[in-house]
């Protein structure tokens, strides 16, 4: 989700993602999620990219989508304060997303004494570079764990494989699902359900899908019946 | 009138707009003296037991939602909101729930198995009952909760096996509880909301 500077009538703008850099412009808010909502969605993250203050234009529009959503809504990109957060609940939003900010332990703690660890996803965006170094380089594993007293899932993202539809980072999902006590949620590369249905295998608990979505043209119903036939068990009632 | 109660925290909010994007009424109720008009009162989820518990209590809800189900006034508890009408939670031991359901509610645990139960899952109906008309036997919903009810024959409608059964959907006389969350389970969540209306 990016802020339009060039628009006034439609001032937020869907996008998908390369390395986390805007790469294209999927179209307005409010349909696209509609479309993916009658789609059978699981949830919905929101993540605002201007990654300064949360504005009252964006808290609007959280509010404007809470009111037609039936799916769980998860928002972030900008949460620095118990306010920030209050905000984004007070609007309907169900879990928020803490990224940068995840090592702000008094932060985290208001959070969860307030709304209750299911309501924190924590996220750790890391990118190829950093796996070179090893992964108690750029992130200590013992710091994980301060991170499952207080999230209700763990959110990860190999930044250098987002957008790319090259395929999810498996070896970091094994470490991972190896050391989380929380749900597991992965993203960033997904370009097949096969990949997808990787994912499953090696221990996530959820997957994130963007520009696989939106340049293919895979509904999720059909996504979630070809998962069953490879043996990962997802509801395709409803 | 539909009445949710705004407990701090919880998610009165989306139960309202789900209400309202159904073209149902209801209101948003912070006063304790408003349940005196409710003919039907949510209690919604998200948050802690021993916080709801001190809210209801020191706003002055406990008396008059006693009362309301006295008079026969329908209730429905999600997800925490399922679980304060029992009569304790490990979240919280020296708290009490409302005690309309005789049943403690423990924590998930599991080593095998991640907490919270976050996400959708099955559910499997075992008792007909105006709240699950509609539905099939097995249906979907989502679910996000470190703790849960037990299952009681008493008042089991439905259960999900999540390492063991948990509680489901309760019912006791005009008392029902669910510990999924109707409000963001789409269609079935949509269906539950509509069969609680008509109830």
């Amino acid at each position: 989700m990016e802020r339009s500077t060039t628009n006034s009538e439609s001032t937020f703008r869907a996008i998908t993602t390369r390395n986390f850099l805007p790469f294209r412009i999927i179209g307005e808010p409010f349909s696209q999620i509609k479309i993916q909502e009658s789609n059978l969605i699981d949830e919905l993250m929101l993540v605002h990219r201007n990654r300064g203050k949360f504005d009252a234009l964006f808290l609007e529009l959280v509010l404007e989508i809470s009111k037609f959503l039936s799916t769980p809504l998860t928002v972030g990109g900008a949460v620095a304060s118990i306010n920030d957060a209050k905000s984004l609940f007070d609007r309907g939003a169900d879990k928020i997303v803490i990224g940068r900010n995840r090592d702000r332990q008094s932060l985290l703690s208001q959070i969860v004494d307030e709304y209750g660890k299911q309501s924190l996803v924590i996220s750790v965006d890391y990118q190829s570079d950093d796996l070179l170094r090893g992964i108690d380089d750029f992130i200590r594993v013992e710091s994980l764990k301060g991170y499952f007293n207080f999230a209700g899932e763990l959110s990860i993202n190999n930044i250098s494989l987002d957008g790319s539809r090259q395929g999810v980072d498996l070896k970091l999902i094994n470490f991972f699902s190896n050391v989380t006590d929380v749900p597991l949620v992965v993203g960033s590369g997904a370009g097949s359900t096969s990949q997808i249905a990787e994912c499953f295998k090696k221990g996530a608990d959820a997957v994130t899908l963007g520009t696989f979505l939106s340049q293919t043209d895979q509904s999720i119903k059909q996504i979630r019946s070809h998962l069953n036939s490879l043996g990962i068990h997802i509801r395709i009632d409803n | 009138m539909i009445d949710i109660i705004n407990s701090p925290s919880s998610n009165a909010l989306a139960v309202y707009y789900a209400y309202q994007d159904l073209g149902i009424n209801c209101r948003i109720i912070s006063e304790a003296s408003e349940i005196s008009k409710s003919t039907k009162i949510i209690i919604p989820g998200v948050g802690s037991f021993g916080s709801l518990s001190q809210y209801l209590e020191f706003s002055g809800f406990i008396t008059p939602i006693k009362n309301a189900v006295d008079n026969n006034v329908k209730i429905l508890g999600i997800c925490l909101g399922m679980q304060i009408l029992a009569n304790t939670s490990e979240e919280a031991p020296t708290r009490k729930g409302l005690g309309f359901i005789d049943l403690d509610c423990v924590k998930i645990e599991n080593s095998d198995l991640r907490v919270p139960h976050t996400g959708w899952d099955e559910i499997y109906i075992s008792t007909q009952h105006p709240i699950t008309e509609g539905l099939s036997s097995i249906f979907s919903a989502y679910f996000s909760h470190s703790y849960y009810l037990p299952v009681s024959s008493k008042y089991r409608l439905a259960e999900i096996r999540y390492g063991t059964a948990m509680s489901a959907i309760i019912a006791h006389k005009n008392i029902v509880g669910m510990q999924f969350h109707p409000e963001r389970s789409q269609k079935n969540g949509r269906k539950t909301l509509v069969n609680f209306a008509n109830w």
